[in-house]
């Protein structure tokens, strides 16, 4: 990953937007031993209005060369109403959107597993 | 006094704190590192980046030109320098691979030293080695033990073939109820001590005496050997040991950078210290463990093992090393463990690679060989829906066959399994372990939707390696005791458990002894540490020291204090009459500083030699059993509850006992779930860091619950006792793989370790095993006119 | 290539030590080399295992990740400074009495992670215990007995800290 910093440059600030007060999330990580860089991360940040889940943001991280958020389920959840089988369904999207990294502690097909089942369960707490 | 003392009347068998102890919680140790001498250059190794390939030049003028730096050597600078040796037997047929000192005209591991650097700071002298250029042609590399390649004209890489057997095995599987086969792999992974290697050499021109100082392991051997190569008098090179950050067997035999500093010491006459960071430790320190096995057994309706036939491939990587071919022997001598097998064949083929070379890690051969019996075990239950536990009962030799001859060889030694009560040992674990009620627990925790399982393993292991062991113990005038001995200590309390051993025979105190190890100017004979051998031979070699020393010592009391010897006793360090415990007393400092007086002694004190033979190894053994549990979101396989049960005949220090299990265990478990040295099919390495090579760390590790038992001392020692250094890690492979299948309701799938959570969800997803390398069957070519060894023909 | 070397001036134990190094010097190697104090071990020098582990300003660090010129300022803490003449640290005594060491390499490293961990709150649950310890590698005990020193020593500081009350 580079910089978009150019040499004549500084950072000067950060924004971030705050969360809506009734913003859920929830967080889900694999690593091999305890401390280790995880393997797969998801992070969950939505709302619900009437049983349904809005305005969903989806992060994934240690998946590909750097942190992404991932459109595919988020398009899945957008504006559904709540049941396990959607999540079920926006792990599944999650997992065959992504081209994850191989390495010595995972081929990308154990990591598309972590993704699948990362963003459920990170849903899965979110909502809980 | 920071170690309280015991009664020396009752201090054998305790757990008493250790007398190694304080220099080392202040930092006081004297680990390689920390040894310097003024004036040391500091050599660094250059080493191939290329796995497989003909040496075509190395230009060293850059190096040379870096500041700081003396000189660079190639193979060139030590023409005269043989290759290393094997440490004990020789064997004919694998000499024309062992390892060259540097690389002359191939390399054949990414790792392999081909240069080295000597500057007068270690900075420098890795500036330096990264500006040395390798000239490499580079050849194909064979990267598994399944296929045979060319290792040089007119030599495959297949030097020989162990065999072992006895019986009609073919009969017994022609005439066999059932034939269980099964295809077995153990990864790759080696001890990994948190130390790594280290080596000072210094030339005292004065004496003419070379020294090697971080010895670890075997420094009289290693002596031997150096004198050989350098061509020099043994006289004229001594080695020291000082503080060993671990060895696991993988420390302390003589590497390539042993030799280059003593050279080095000696041509240019100034003291050369090398260290290596962790990243040569990972490619370069001795790996271990990988091996394929095809097993099969011939077995009756109840379950009962008629014949045991075993082929397996040992990955030895790319030289043999100074263990020669004593891994296969071991692997081959030990694989029934506690069975009564009627018939049995091995063969183990020795194939080398263009990996790092391997030799022997913690329970040698026999991690992998129980992991391999075990399933095997395991596989005949779930084939004749017999119980896990009812299999091993039916197939246990009985106590009452002890001793039994096993008619084969380990370590060059006849295997005669000298006591245990196997069937008694599995029911006392069982119970300890509440196996009833495990299970029952375990039912619940998947009613409530847990993959949870339990498996277990039984092995016999082996300790008290001879043939002999010699000390020397002294009581100085001032009362304090030296016991000189030619062991080893590598951080398991050595000197804690020798001077328990001298305290509780001679009456003496403890905390007043200072064991010596590892110094070949102290004593002239030693073989060192290994093998868990110290407590057997170094502790019976002690003993018979001390009765000795305690004759001595009463001949003069009785005199002295005007008793007969048969009323006379010593106690904490004080002769006394034994019915008058409040009588006249006289202190050990007293005696010895009479005895120098009366007569004409070359040394101060009063001292004794004493030396312990043996024939033959002995045999503890274990039992392991343990609970796993899967994640299901991430196969993640971890490991819940675990029990070791383990007899030693007799327990010299039960806390170092069981200190030495469970740190086996960690290791065992390392082994079986986390440690694996990687290869890409270029032949690079994978696992170059601790961020690749995975030590659990204490949250990896749960509570062990061990039962230590003396059920079956060993008739060879007068004290029964029996090793344990390695009685942990031995089933731990075994045991969590046959918990891994219960978990699953699926035996027979864990078929190779290490289990990552990785290749369990292959596993599960296709609905095949864990097997090699996610390899389905590859053909296994076999060499011709490769001579066999049989075991029968040679000795160690 | 090498750099120039400059002057640093390190407070280690309470002492003060002058030292030359290059800017890529580990505050590690320095300890050891130039300070004399090598209690402070090396196992991986890429910050994994934690041998190396020292209190920096009370916070305890991997010495192999830090340079050696940014320590200048800081209170440096090694294994050294635990014990004062024939007299442990809580933390000492508890490894002895509970076997927490066989070859002692790793042992500083945690001595001095418990260290600072346990002055910052003794107060620290098992799980908490354990989950401090899994920062560093122990390759001999298979940190049973570690925790159990560990766990020891936490309750004997808590009770220095806040010791009982005195009846009166």
């Amino acid at each position: 990953m580079m910089t978009a910093l150019q040499e004549n440059e500084l950072l000067a600030a950060v924004r971030l937007p705050l969360l809506a007060d009734d913003a859920r999330f929830g967080f889900f990580e694999f690593s091999r031993r305890a401390g280790d860089f995880g393997l797969t991360m998801a992070l969950v940040v939505l709302r619900v209005e009437n049983g349904r889940i809005i305005d969903p943001r989806i992060g994934l991280g240690g998946v590909e060369d750097r942190p992404a958020r991932n459109e595919a389920a988020e398009a899945v959840l957008a504006g559904e109403v709540i049941s396990d089988a959607l999540l079920v369904a926006a792990g599944e999207a999650a997992a065959a959107s992504v081209s994850p990294m191989e390495d010595i502690h995972a081929p990308a097909s154990y990591r598309a597993h972590l993704v699948k089942n990362g963003v459920l369960s990170a849903l899965r707490k979110a909502l809980s | 006094m920071l170690i309280a003392n015991q009664d020396s009347a009752t201090i054998i068998g305790r757990p008493v704190q250790r007398l190694e102890d304080p220099p080392l919680v202040r930092g006081e140790g004297r680990f390689a590192d920390d040894i310097s001498f003024p004036g040391q250059l500091y050599m660094r190794v250059v080493r191939s980046p290329v796995p497989h390939g003909r040496l075509i030049g190395i230009s060293i003028g850059d190096a040379l030109a870096c500041p700081g730096v003396s000189a660079v050597w190639t193979a060139a600078d030590i023409a005269d320098i043989p290759p290393i040796d094997f440490r004990d037997t020789r064997v004919e047929s694998l000499v024309p691979y062992r390892q060259p000192v540097l690389a002359r005209d191939r390399v054949r591991y990414v790792g392999e030293p081909v240069a080295v650097v000597f500057a007068n700071d270690p900075y420098l002298a890795e500036d330096a080695a990264d500006r040395v250029i390798v000239e490499i042609d580079e050849l194909e590399v064979l990267m598994s033990a399944d296929d045979v390649g060319e290792f040089s004209e007119g030599r495959t890489t297949e030097p020989m073939v162990v065999r072992q057997s006895y019986g009609d095995v073919d009969a017994a599987l022609a005439n066999a109820h059932r034939v269980i086969e099964l295809d077995l792999y153990v990864g790759r992974h080696s001890g990994v001590p948190l130390e790594t290697r280290g080596a000072i050499a210094r030339y005292d021109k004065h004496n003419d005496i070379l020294e090697l100082h971080g010895a670890a392991k075997v420094p009289h051997r290693n002596r031997e050997q150096l004198a050989r190569m350098l061509n020099r008098s043994l006289s004229a090179i001594h080695l020291f040991e000082s503080h060993v950050g671990g060895g696991f067997g993988v420390r302390g035999e003589l590497y390539p950078e042993d030799v280059l500093v003593c050279v080095a010491a000696l041509r240019f006459e100034r003291p050369i210290k090398w260290i290596e960071d962790r990243r040569e430790h990972l490619i370069a320190t001795n790996h271990s463990r990988e091996q394929r096995h095809l097993i099969k057994a011939a077995v009756d309706e109840a379950g009962r093992i008629l014949a045991v036939d075993d082929v397996f491939f040992h990955d030895q990587g790319a030289y043999v090393r100074t263990h020669g071919a004593r891994v296969l022997e071991m692997v081959s001598g030990m694989l029934l463990g506690p069975y009564n097998v009627p018939a049995y064949r091995v063969a183990g083929h020795y194939r080398l690679t263009n990996k790092t070379p391997a030799a022997t890690y913690r329970s040698p051969g026999r991690y992998e060989g129980t992991f391999v019996r075990e399933r095997l075990m395991d596989a005949i239950a779930a084939a004749l829906s017999i119980d896990r536990v009812d299999i091993r009962r039916r197939n246990l030799i009985p106590k009452t066959a002890m001793p039994y001859a096993r008619e084969l060889k380990a370590l060059g030694d006849e295997v005669v399994l000298d006591s245990g009560d196997y069937d008694g040992l599995l029911h006392k674990a069982l119970d300890r372990a509440g196996w009833a009620k495990l299970q029952k627990d375990v039912g619940d925790q998947r009613r409530a939707g847990q993959m949870v399982g339990l498996g277990f393993s039984m092995f016999v292991e082996k300790s008290g390696l001879g043939p002999k062991d010699g000390v020397v113990i002294t009581i100085n005038p001032d009362g304090a005791i030296e016991v000189v001995t030619g062991g080893a200590s590598l951080g398991q309390g050595f000197e804690t458990v020798i001077a328990q051993i001298c305290a509780g025979t001679l009456g003496c105190e403890y905390h007043r002894i200072k064991v010596v190890h590892g110094q070949t100017s102290r004593i002239e004979h030693g073989i060192g540490a290994h093998a868990t051998r110290a407590t057997v031979m170094t502790g019976s070699a002690t003993r018979e020291a001390a009765l000795i020393l305690r004759e001595k010592v009463l001949d003069i009391a009785s005199r002295l204090l005007q008793t007969d010897r048969e009323q006379l006793t010593i106690l904490n360090g004080l002769v006394m009459r034994g019915n008058e415990p409040k009588g006249p007393t006289l202190a050990l400092a007293e005696i010895a500083s009479r005895f120098a007086s009366e007569a004409d002694h070359a040394s101060a004190g009063v001292s004794a030699e004493g030396w312990f033979h043996t024939e033959h190894m002995n045999y503890p053994y274990g039992v392991h059993i343990a609970q796993v549990r899967i994640d299901p979101l991430s196969y993640a396989v971890c490991v819940e509850k675990y029990f070791i049960a383990y007899d030693v005949g007799r327990a010299v220090n039960p806390m170092l006992i069981e200190g030495q299990l469970v740190g086996g265990f960690a290791q065992g478990l390392g082994g079986a779930l986390y440690e694996e040295f990687l290869y890409d099919a270029r032949g690079e390495p994978l696992s170059v860091t601790f961020a690749d090579y995975l030590i659990p760390t204490a949250y990896e590790i749960p509570f062990v619950d061990i039962l230590l038992t003396e059920d079956a001392p060993s008739p060879r020692n007068p004290l029964g006792i029996k090793g344990a250094g390695e009685g942990g890690v031995n089933g731990v492979g075994a045991a969590i793989a046959s918990a891994i299948d219960d978990a699953l309701h699926a035996p027979g799938t864990i078929r190779a370790l290490p289990v990552t959570p990785a290749r369990l969800h292959d596993a599960i997803l296709s609905n095949t095993a864990v097997s090699a390398h996610g390899k389905k069957s590859t053909p296994m070519t076999t060499a011709t006119g490769v001579p066999d060894r049989p075991m029968s023909k040679e000795g160690r | 290539m090498t750099d120039t070397l400059q002057s640093v001036t390190l407070n280690i134990n309470d002492a003060i030590y002058v030292v030359q190094v290059e800017p890529r010097y580990t505050l590690a190697d320095v300890i050891r080399s130039q300070c004399g104090l090598t209690g402070t071990h090396v196992g991986c020098e890429h910050g994994v295992c934690g041998a190396c582990t020292i209190l920096l300003d009370g916070e305890p660090v991997r010495a192999c990740l830090v340079f050696a010129v940014q320590a200048e300022g800081m209170a440096i803490r090694t294994v050294e400074s635990l014990s004062t003449g024939d007299d442990l640290h809580p933390l000492q005594s508890a490894f002895i009495k509970h076997h927490a060491l066989q070859c002692g390499f790793c042992t500083p490293g945690f001595l001095m992670l418990l260290t600072g961990a346990l002055e910052k709150d003794a107060n620290l649950s098992d799980e908490e215990l354990r989950d401090v310890l899994s920062s560093n590698l122990c390759r001999c005990t298979g940190y049973q007995n570690i925790i159990k020193a560990a766990r020891a020593a936490a309750d004997e500081m808590r009770q220095v800290a806040c010791p009982e009350p005195h009846e009166t």
